[in-house]
């Protein structure tokens, strides 16, 4: 800057200051363009040091100087105007030589900086240099790294293994040669050969797509086919069905039938399944079917629908308490939409139908029986309850009367609903016997209530065919005994040709009544009072009363008949009017004949199976009585013949100290005797 | 210890047969019929107890080995028989625990004798018309008396092996009573006096004179009859215990639970333990230790 003013005062300087600054420049007068300072190349030359040392002693003098010229003009202008004069002339020069030490320093300083400009710019040059140099190395090393780290696409190709590769490779790809020194050379070589595999290869799988193309085509041809068949079988079907009917194979009506079993609750599909299994397998005259509504069934099945959620706004009142109870029993008591029905035929037509039920919500199975005969059955007053439906599959084994429920979860629904006991229900809904329970799997054991008891098709299985046999002997005897209580009502004790060897050919006492009586009627008789304290006579049993007449004597026999007839024997009780009342508690021959019939009835059981007991009994206590009226001792104080003479061939009238009758008919001598 | 053998009876009701193989909770019961209480024995002498069977056959059981399980009889005799085609029965027994024999009361209208020492049959006394129903002991005399269906009762000897005396008892109005039968069931005697009822109403006769001495009045037939003490115990038609005094007067009649009495039987020789059982148309026995009312029933089970 200075330099600059400098550069700008010189021509002022040039006039007014005369001889130091001219000589200096000299040289470079004539260049104007090029403003060169004598000082920059006295600059070189001259020490700053000293420089400075002149500069403080110029300073120095100039003040002297002002400090002398002050004094002299304080003294007074006129004296001292040559001393100011020369003074001030110094101080000029003083002026001048700090001035060019001025200009000294200036150029000084300037060369200074041009000189380190200079070097910082070689510095700089130099720096910049390095700076390209390092990013170039370091572009470089990056470059490096990139190229160290390439991952050529060729390492992503899974390539064969090397014994692979040169066991497969053909020698013209392989090279072995080159290739096993080169490592660059075997991979490109191996990488050739990759190609030239994948290439085979795809045009392999281009065939295989064709192929493909092809078969799913053919497959596509043979379905359409095929799906046009299927309308024509069922046709076939159809048209067959006809043909099944007539040849008794009815497959089509089992099949349906199965179909129907799939909605069947569990239960009743177990009962279904083996009680079909066992018809085809043992017992031809069993046929079984299912009964009811499918889509009922389904229904059950579904979700509720949203408008059971949301009740329809009641216009009506509320129903009242007891009608929703009621509303809770039936729900409560609701049997399953379908029922699988059983039809057990006989040898002589007769067909017993049974309906099974199944009730949901108790998870208990009821039956229904229903007895058709072949031919019309002229139906005794006294047969009414045999063959009634209600007590017909009574006690079909021990004990199983059938009235309460056997499963005893359900006493605390019943509870909760208000229902005594099941056997209200049991004309409407069906009877729980507990083979039926078994047959359809179900079993409730007693001691340990479980929470669900699920059906069991072992269960059913293994109670399936006694019960059967024990439904069909049960129908048969009822029948029988249905056949023979006509005749007896007419007064004739039916004896079979087999049995006529246990009786002797004349019998003179005839049946003349027989009727059914009540439980309670039974009950009051005064006779009968051992055989209920036996436990011989409950209220499921059936009780009828014959009276058999010979003259004057007759004899009322009560009769308790057990509902598993004829297995199980009925048992008689005696009565005898004649000449007082006899029976067994006072008269020994009266015990003795009723034991003839109760405990000697194996006899009487005649051609199996032997439902011929009862008739057999009958005609044994006619026969009985005949002995005991033929035997009774003369009687001397009544005057004329006894009433019954003696026909009967007896060995001895009076045995044991019990001194009984004999009661006992040897065939075929045709004698009786004492057992 | 006192014991009971205890019989049943034949002809049953079917509630009693359906229960087999009864067993008395005092006592053992066996194929017989009858009641018959053990003797005080003595410790060292084992006593066989010969019984009964309707059939025609004695048996005899050891009193030691009764209690035992699978119990069998000691010996059984089958007296001779005469036709093969109608076996009778052996109606009563009694033993002479003193000189070892048994009397028996044959279907077939003998009285024969036992002797339990040699096992044979030392007597056969005939002369019943139709059976023998019962056959009682004379104390001190080696007798027999024997009634029967015919309606006698005959005393025989068994020394000389006859008949000694006969009585007809239906033949005497003050007891014979001719619509029930004339048949002899029960027969008791004590020293000199007997008394024997069944058809004809009971009564007590003087044997010497072979008299009727006093007539009870029973209206039903009598089965067994005891003399005891001062009284005569009888059963028989009709559920009740008679006590009856040797004058004639009713003492007591005492219920029982069977229908009808068949068999009573005293602890013998045992005055401080009065035990009387009585069995008859019941499953149940009835024991009395007092003899005004009937002290527990034994049944079956």
């Amino acid at each position: 800057m200075s330099s600059e003013s400098s550069k700008k005062r010189k021509p002022k300087v040039i006039r007014t200051d005369g001889a130091p600054a001219e000589g200096k420049r000299g040289k470079g007068d004539t260049d104007q363009d090029v403003r060169y300072y004598s000082e920059e190349s006295e600059v070189d030359l001259r020490d700053p040091i000293k420089d400075y040392e002149l500069y403080r002693e110029t300073c120095q003098e100039l003040q002297r100087l002002m400090a002398e010229i002050q004094e002299l003009k304080s003294r007074g202008i006129k004296e001292n105007a040559s001393e100011i004069d020369e003074r001030r002339v110094q101080s000029c020069v003083h002026f001048m030589t700090l001035k060019k030490l001025n200009r000294l320093a200036h150029i000084r300083l300037k060369k200074g900086r041009d000189q380190t400009h200079e070097a910082k710019q070689k510095v700089d040059a130099y720096h910049l240099q390095l700076q390209n140099l390092l990013y170039e190395v370091m572009h470089l090393q990056k470059e490096i790294t990139k190229c160290l780290e390439f991952k050529s696409k060729h390492e992503e190709i899974e390539l064969v293994s090397l014994e692979e590769f040169y066991k497969e490779a053909p020698p013209e790809i392989s090279r072995p040669a080159i290739t096993l020194t080169e490592p660059h050379q075997q991979t490109l070589a191996r990488l050739d050969w990759e190609l030239e595999q994948r290439k085979r290869l795809a045009e392999k799988y281009k065939e295989c797509l064709t192929s493909k193309e092809k078969i799913l085509k053919e497959i596509e041809v043979k379905k359409e086919y095929l799906s046009s068949l299927q309308p024509r079988l069922n046709s076939i079907m159809q048209a067959s069905l006809p043909v099944q009917e007539y040849l008794f194979m009815p497959f089509d009506q089992a099949h349906k039938q199965y179909e129907t079993a799939r909605h069947l609750p569990p239960p009743l599909y177990v009962l279904f399944v083996q009680a079909s299994a066992y018809g085809q397998a043992c017992d031809k005259k069993l046929v079984v079917a299912i009964e009811g509504s499918v889509e009922e069934a389904k229904a059950l099945y579904k979700p509720p629908e949203d408008s059971q959620a949301v009740l329809p706004p009641q216009k009506r009142r509320r129903p009242t308490l007891g009608v929703q109870l009621d509303d809770k029993r039936k729900e409560m008591l609701k049997r399953h939409p379908l029922s699988v029905t059983l039809d057990l035929k006989c040898k002589d037509d007769n067909v017993l139908h049974l309906t099974f039920h199944y009730l949901m919500n108790l998870n208990v199975m009821t039956v229904k029986a229903k007895v058709t005969t072949a031919m019309e059955m002229t139906t005794a007053i006294s047969a009414g309850d045999l063959l009634s439906p209600d007590s017909l599959l009574n006690c079909l084994y021990p004990g199983d009367h059938g009235r309460k429920t056997p499963n005893p979860a359900n006493q605390f629904q019943f509870d909760k609903v208000g229902i005594l006991t099941l056997s209200d229900y049991v004309t409407e809904l069906g009877h729980p016997y507990v083979w039926v329970q078994k047959l359809g799997g179900l079993h409730f054991p007693k001691d340990q209530p479980q929470h669900t008891v699920a059906a069991d098709n072992s269960l059913s299985a293994s109670h399936m065919e006694l019960t059967v046999k024990l439904l069909r002997s049960r129908l048969q005897s009822r029948l029988a005994l249905h056949k023979q209580f006509a005749s007896l009502e007419h007064g004739v004790v039916p004896v079979s040709s087999e049995c006529q060897q246990l009786f002797p050919t004349k019998i003179v006492s005839r049946l003349v009544k027989w009727t059914a009586i009540p439980y309670e009627d039974y009950a009051e008789l005064p006779y009968t009072k051992d055989v209920i304290e036996a436990g011989l006579a409950e209220d499921t049993h059936l009780y009828y009363m014959a009276l058999i007449e010979r003259g004057t004597a007759k004899l009322q026999a009560a009769v308790v008949l057990n509902p598993g007839y004829s297995t199980l024997p009925p048992v008689f009780s005696l009565c005898l009017n004649w000449k007082g009342e006899r029976n067994s508690s006072n008269d020994d021959n009266i015990r003795a004949m009723e034991s003839e019939v109760n405990v000697y009835y194996k006899e009487l059981w005649g051609p199996k199976p032997g439902y011929q007991l009862l008739t057999n009994q009958l005609q044994r206590l006619c026969m009985v009585l005949d002995v005991y009226l033929e035997t009774e001792p003369h009687d001397p104080s009544v005057e004329g013949p006894k009433e019954f003479p003696q026909e009967k061939m007896c060995l001895r009238l009076v045995r044991g100290p019990l001194r009984l009758k004999p009661f006992k008919f040897n065939y075929p001598q045709g004698f009786f005797s004492h057992r | 210890r006192p014991r009971l053998l205890v019989g049943l009876d034949r002809a049953a009701p079917p509630e009693r047969q359906r229960r087999r193989n009864p067993r008395l909770e005092l006592g053992r019961a066996g194929p017989q019929g009858g009641t018959q209480n053990s003797p005080n024995l003595p410790q060292n002498s084992p006593r066989n107890i010969p019984k009964f069977t309707l059939k025609w056959e004695i048996r005899a059981w050891s009193w030691a080995e009764l209690g035992r399980k699978g119990c069998r009889e000691l010996w059984t005799r089958r007296p001779p028989c005469r036709s093969s085609l109608e076996v009778p029965e052996i109606n009563g027994l009694e033993v002479n625990q003193r000189d070892h024999w048994v009397a028996l009361a044959g279907g077939d209208g003998a009285v024969r004798v036992l002797d339990l020492e040699s096992g044979a049959f030392t007597h056969e006394l005939r002369g019943h018309q139709d059976l023998v129903h019962v056959v009682a002991l004379r104390e001190q005399l080696p007798q027999v008396l024997s009634g029967g269906e015919d309606g006698t009762v005959r005393l025989w000897d068994l020394r000389t092996g006859a008949q000694v005396q006969l009585i007809e008892v239906h033949k005497y109005q003050e007891c014979s009573r001719p619509q029930l039968g004339k048949w002899i069931r029960c027969l008791a005697t004590e020293s000199d006096w007997m008394v024997c009822g069944g058809g004809p109403a009971l009564t007590l006769w003087h044997l010497r004179s072979g008299t009727p001495t006093t007539v009870f009045g029973l209206a039903q037939p009598q089965h067994h009859a005891l003399f005891h003490q001062d009284l005569v115990l009888s059963g028989g038609v009709g559920p009740a215990l008679h006590l009856l005094q040797l004058s004639g007067d009713v003492r007591g009649k005492v219920p029982v639970t069977p229908a009808a009495l068949r068999s009573l039987c005293l602890h013998p020789r045992s005055p401080e333990h009065q035990v009387l059982t009585v069995a008859g148309n019941s499953p149940k026995i009835d024991v009395f230790t007092n003899l005004g009312y009937r002290a527990f029933s034994l049944s079956f089970t």
